[in-house]
C-alpha cells in the first residue's frame, strides 16, 4: 500500500505545481507573446539607432519625420515586425525623441522598461537621446 | 580472517550442524555479537530443517541496476528540486502586490519543464522496478538500491533543509505569515513522501 501510496503523492504533488505553475506563469500562448514583444524591443532600439544615423546625416539635427536615406539603409526597422504596421516617431526636444509600438503586453514593458503609456493601452512609447 | 567471516563460518557450521535459526541467533546473542551483524548473517539462510543448509540468493551488483535506481532516485530529486522552488514561487505570486517580472516567468517555466519531464519517467521508472522485484523474487534485495537510496535520501535531505532555511530567513526579514505557512505544509508533505518513498525503498535492503 505505501509502497504506491508515496509515488502517488510526488506525483499528485508535482501535477499542482505544474498546474499552478502554469496559471501564474502563463502558458505557451503567453510566452508566444513575450517573445513577440522582445523582438518588438530590439527593433525599437534599431530604430532608434536609424532616427541617429538619420540625424547624423542632417548635421546632428532630429530629423521631422523617418525619411529613407541613401546613407541609413535599415528604414523597414521603423516598422513592427510581425504587423508591418509604422513605429510612431515624435521629436521631444533637440536632442530627445520618442518611438512608440504596439506590444501585446504592454503591462510587462512598463514594468520592465522606463517607458511611457499612451492613450491607447496597448501603445508603449520609449523615449530615446541623440547621443545615448 | 575478517570478523564477518568468522561469523559466517560460524553460521554455516551451525546449520550444518542441525541448529535452528533461534538457538543460533539466541548463541551469538551471548557471546556479545552485535544484534544486526546477527540477523544479517541468519539472513543469508533459508530457515528450514533441509539439510544442507539452503543459502538465499545474495544481492547482485548489476550496472543495469545502477542505471535505473540512479535514474529513479535521481528524477525524484530533481521533481523535489523543481518542485518546492515552482511552488514557492507560485505562492510568492500570489501574495505579491505586483504582477510577475519576465525573467521570473522564464524560470517558473523552466521548473514547469522539468516536473513535465521528470514526474512521468519517476513513475514509470517506479512502476517498471516495482514489477521486475515482485516477478523475480532475487531482485528484492540489493546493495545498490540500499546505497543510492540513502545517497538520494542525503541529497534530498540537503535540498529541504536549505528551503527551510530559507523560510526562516524570509519569516526573519519580516515576510508575510501565510505564504510562510503554505510553503512549509507543501515542504513538510514533500518531504514526508520523498523520504518516505526512499526509506519504503531502502528498508527491505536494510537486512540485506
Amino acid at each position: 500500500m505505501r509502497n504506491s501510496l508515496m509515488p502517488a503523492i510526488i506525483g499528485g504533488l508535482s501535477i499542482a505545481a505544474i498546474i499552478s505553475g502554469l496559471i501564474t506563469a502563463g502558458g505557451p500562448a503567453r510566452g508566444r507573446a513575450e517573445a513577440r514583444d522582445d523582438a518588438r524591443v530590439s527593433q525599437l532600439y534599431k530604430a532608434a539607432s536609424h532616427i541617429r544615423c538619420l540625424a547624423k546625416q542632417n548635421e546632428n539635427q532630429l530629423p521631422e519625420t523617418a525619411t529613407p536615406h541613401i546613407e541609413c539603409p535599415d528604414h523597414e526597422r521603423l516598422a513592427d515586425p510581425f504587423s508591418g504596421e509604422a513605429f510612431e516617431y515624435s521629436v521631444n526636444g533637440p536632442n530627445d525623441f520618442r518611438i512608440c509600438a504596439t506590444f501585446d503586453l504592454p503591462e510587462d514593458q512598463t514594468r520592465s522598461y522606463s517607458v511611457r503609456k499612451e492613450h491607447d493601452p496597448t501603445s508603449v512609447c520609449f523615449d530615446y537621446q541623440l547621443d545615448p | 580472517m575478517r570478523h564477518s567471516d568468522q561469523l559466517a563460518e560460524f553460521t554455516r557450521d551451525a546449520l550444518k550442524a542441525g541448529h535452528s535459526h533461534a538457538d543460533i541467533q539466541q548463541a551469538l546473542r551471548d557471546a556479545g555479537w552485535d544484534e544486526q551483524e546477527i540477523r544479517q548473517t541468519l539472513a543469508a539462510w533459508v530457515d528450514s530443517p533441509f539439510s544442507p543448509p539452503i543459502p538465499r540468493p545474495r544481492p547482485q551488483i548489476s550496472p543495469r541496476e545502477a542505471f535505473f535506481y540512479l535514474l529513479l532516485f535521481g528524477t525524484l530529486w530533481w521533481i523535489v528540486l523543481h518542485g518546492t522552488v515552482l511552488m514557492a514561487d507560485t505562492i510568492d505570486a500570489a501574495f505579491a502586490d505586483e504582477a510577475l517580472r519576465l525573467r521570473q516567468r522564464n524560470q517558473m517555466r523552466t521548473n514547469i519543464a522539468s516536473l513535465i519531464v521528470a514526474t512521468p519517467v519517476f513513475i514509470w521508472l517506479h512502476l517498471h522496478l516495482s514489477r521486475n522485484a515482485t516477478t523475480t523474487p532475487g531482485k528484492q534485495r540489493s546493495t545498490v538500491r540500499k546505497w543510492l537510496g540513502y545517497l538520494a535520501m542525503l541529497l534530498i535531505t540537503g535540498l529541504l533543509l536549505i528551503a527551510l532555511a530559507a523560510l526562516v530567513r524570509q519569516v526573519l526579514q519580516g515576510g508575510e505569515y501565510i505564504p510562510g505557512a503554505i510553503k512549509i505544509t507543501f515542504l513538510a508533505i514533500i518531504a514526508t513522501a520523498s523520504i518516505g518513498y526512499i526509506r519504503a525503498q531502502i528498508g527491505r535492503d536494510d537486512n540485506a
